[in-house]
């Protein structure tokens, strides 16, 4: 994947390195990966990034607009940092309109569903066929329920979730943006399951 | 992504300021900017993809597409269903008719075995042509003023080459140091151009001076007289060899046709504007990249998409697959709004259309202008019309597989007939067809000879280039035949507030709540 940009960083007229790559592992110590969030509208994607990047929980955000972009950055034990490029939809799910480009590049595809809403599972199983036909062929896929809060409200199984992500080689983790339940767990594991690349290559370029 | 969205819920508000009905690249910066101004804007479009005349699609689709939108081959029966609407309430709704943009599409597979082992979706084909984007151009500009270029990649067009008249490709001494280290240059020539190129930059300079009024630039400029006179004057009385005059003209200002012979000239360039797009590509080599122009990794259908996508995030609501007709109101006959197959009703005070989209019974406006790494840039000054082709692809870019290459060619033509001959001969200089259906048989003889690339499959199409005319809805220009976005950016920001373009940062902000 890896990105051979060449434009010019307007200020200081010199080649813009950092943000002309996506998805492109920088080395294998400190990893910069693109992450997309999908899923039906209203299960809670930005809500899940927000709480992760700003441990922030807004009830009364219905689309997202004016966020697109976030970067949050993870240290592991291992002492590697991965900085994830978050992409959110900008509401452009909604009718039906998120452009292929949105995770074309993606080394992480996070897809979540709502576990009071079957619907939502279903299009979460859509996503899933639509990055299986079109994403990076060694993309990270994680299947997460949100808003395990609303437990008495449960309509899509626990298991459910877990044979399905199962049967797609992917990893399943129920969590809570508005309690905060699960959410770095899942970024963290997300890191966990990154390709690593080979010491000895430092560069993408071909 | 049909069945899982046939369910549709409506869209939601139902008045807007503005309906933008196309995701071309003058539709989508239209609604980013707007949206950008605080408007609330509505952005339809009826394919499911972004880009419309914009696009770059797959293989598989591209046929499909282009298809839909050309004219039958010859008895054209101009089909005017004029099926109006009635429904039960106070408006007529007119369905938008197609105006068909392409003709005389040409598909030949030269090589079915080798395209067959490729997945066709691996291919990203634009369907406006080659283009490019200058470091130092308008649409670059655009690009960084509104904050999307961290959702874009590039590729640097790496050489750049003119097909000279004995038949050979040169590469394009475009600076400094490529003159002189050109070979095929003479001492003298290399001095010559050095010297006009001098010339050209001081007078940029003055002029930039001027600005800040300082006194003594007059001196250094290009005087009005000259700057008025056929550009190709202007070199001859600079004293320039036939080739050098040529790899300005064509490689450098990228002029559509021969200029030599100024009476037969469809268009001849005036030295005011030949200096002012060598400025441009003066500026674009001053960014220190290491190449003045660039092509977006994944086509050029993504400035589409990323800049719809800004629209989005500014609050814009993109709906796509929406086929739409036109409401108006029944009695005074002015615009209302749009239609859904759903039977939705929008409402907005202006509609912005996709150039391609005509509502029947009212005269509407028609705007402008077709035409796109290891990566050759070729023209053919021998002939009336200028040739461009770009090659794309090889190892990096993400148009197409590994190894292979995707090249555009385009010029400018009165006839399919004599278009499609230009390209074939430009095609046929550069391009081997694989004939035994292998393109990996080389036979003996072809070992010492020049290896040119193997074509596996071709695509030839005409795309009806029309100016604008003002009617009663705004269009948006279609493709252009330049190689640059220029024109095209100028066309869009007539009547639109591309000045509210520039990002506020608000992009990286925390989601807030609408409605």
């Amino acid at each position: 994947m890896g990105c051979s940009a060449s434009l010019p960083d307007r200020s200081s007229g010199r080649l813009a390195g950092p943000n002309s790559e996506n998805g492109g592992a920088s080395d294998a110590k400190n990893l910069r990966v693109k992450l997309v969030l999908l899923g039906d509208s209203g299960v809670g994607k930005s809500c899940i990034v927000l709480r992760f990047v700003r441990g922030q929980f807004d009830p009364t955000s219905k689309v997202t607009v004016g966020a697109s972009f976030l970067s949050q950055t993870i240290a592991l034990q291992d002492s590697t940092t991965v900085k994830f490029e978050i992409w959110d939809t900008a509401g452009q799910e909604r009718y039906a309109a998120l452009a292929p480009l949105y995770y074309r590049g993606a080394a992480v595809a996070v897809i979540v569903y709502d576990i009071t809403s079957p619907d939502s599972f279903n299009k979460a199983q859509y996503w899933v066929k639509e990055l299986q036909k079109h994403g990076s062929p060694d993309i990270v896929l994680a299947l997460v329920g949100n808003k395990a809060d609303l437990h008495e409200k449960r309509e899509v199984p626990v298991q459910d979730g877990i044979e399905y992500a199962e049967k797609n080689g992917m990893f399943f983790i129920e969590t809570s943006a508005k309690t905060a339940d699960n959410i770095n767990q899942l970024f963290e594991e997300i890191a966990k399951r990154l390709p690593r690349p080979a010491p000895s290559t430092t560069q993408q370029n071909p | 992504m049909s069945q899982l969205f046939d369910d549709r819920v409506p869209i939601t508000p139902s008045t807007f300021d503005l309906i933008v009905i196309g995701t071309g690249l003058p539709g989508s910066v239209i609604a980013a900017a707007a949206s950008t101004a605080g408007k609330a804007v509505l952005h339809l479009d009826t394919n499911q993809f972004y880009g419309g005349h914009f696009a770059s699609l797959p293989l598989d689709d591209l046929f499909p597409f282009l298809n839909s939108h050309a004219s039958p081959p010859s008895s054209s029966s101009t089909t005017t269903t004029t099926t109006t609407i009635t429904g039960h309430d106070d408006y007529t709704a007119l369905p938008l008719t197609r105006r068909l943009l392409y003709s005389d599409i040409e598909t030949v597979t030269y090589a079915p075995q080798a395209l067959a082992q490729h997945n066709p979706k691996r291919f990203y084909i634009d369907l406006s042509g080659p283009k490019v984007l200058f470091l130092a151009d308008k649409a670059t500009d655009l690009l960084w003023r509104s904050g999307v270029l961290p959702f874009l990649c590039f590729k640097g067009i790496e050489m750049k080459s003119i097909y000279d008249d004995i038949g050979e490709l040169w590469n394009v001494p475009d600076s400094r140091v490529a003159i002189f280290k050109d070979k095929r240059l003479s001492l003298m020539e290399k001095n010559k151009l050095m010297r006009f190129f001098k010339l050209v930059w001081q007078h940029l300079e003055a002029a930039t001076d001027e600005q800040g009024s300082e006194g003594n630039s007059e001196s250094r400029k290009i005087s009005d007289e000259d700057l008025e006179s056929p550009f190709v004057d202007f070199l001859n009385r600079m004293e320039l060899p036939h080739k050098i005059k040529s790899i300005i003209l064509y490689a450098i200002a990228m002029v559509d046709y021969d200029q030599d012979n100024l009476e037969a000239c469809k268009s001849i360039l005036k030295t005011r504007d030949g200096i002012e797009r060598l400025a441009v590509f003066y500026k674009s080599r001053l960014t220190n990249a290491p190449e003045a122009m660039i092509y977006p990794m994944y086509g050029h259908g993504n400035l589409s998409g990323v800049i719809s996508r800004r629209a989005a995030v500014k609050g814009c609501v993109c709906a796509q697959r929406v086929p739409v007709a036109v409401l108006m109101d029944k009695d005074s006959g002015q615009y209302k709004g749009v239609r859904l197959a759903s039977g939705q009703n929008l409402y907005s005070d202006q509609l912005v259309m996709d150039p391609t989209f005509k509502v029947p019974s009212l005269p509407i406006s028609s705007p402008p202008d077709v035409i796109a790494s290891p990566q050759v840039l070729t023209l053919y000054p021998e002939q009336d019309a200028s040739i461009r082709a770009i090659q794309i692809g090889g190892s990096s870019a993400e148009v197409c597989p590994k190894g292979m290459f995707v090249v555009y060619f385009s010029v400018l033509c009165d006839d399919a007939k004599q278009g499609k001959m230009l390209l074939h001969d430009a095609m046929n200089a550069l391009l081997k067809l694989a004939l035994s259906g292998n393109p990996y048989d080389r036979t003996l003889d072809s070992e010492d000879a020049e290896v040119k690339p193997t074509l596996l499959w071709s695509m030839l199409y005409v795309q009806e280039l029309s100016t604008d005319q003002q009617g009663y809805f705004l269009s948006t220009p279609m493709p252009d035949a330049n190689l640059d976005y220029n024109d095209l950016i100028d066309s869009t920001a007539v009547g639109h507030t591309v000045d509210n373009f520039d990002d506020d940062g608000s992009d990286v902000d925390a989601p807030k709540g609408t409605e």
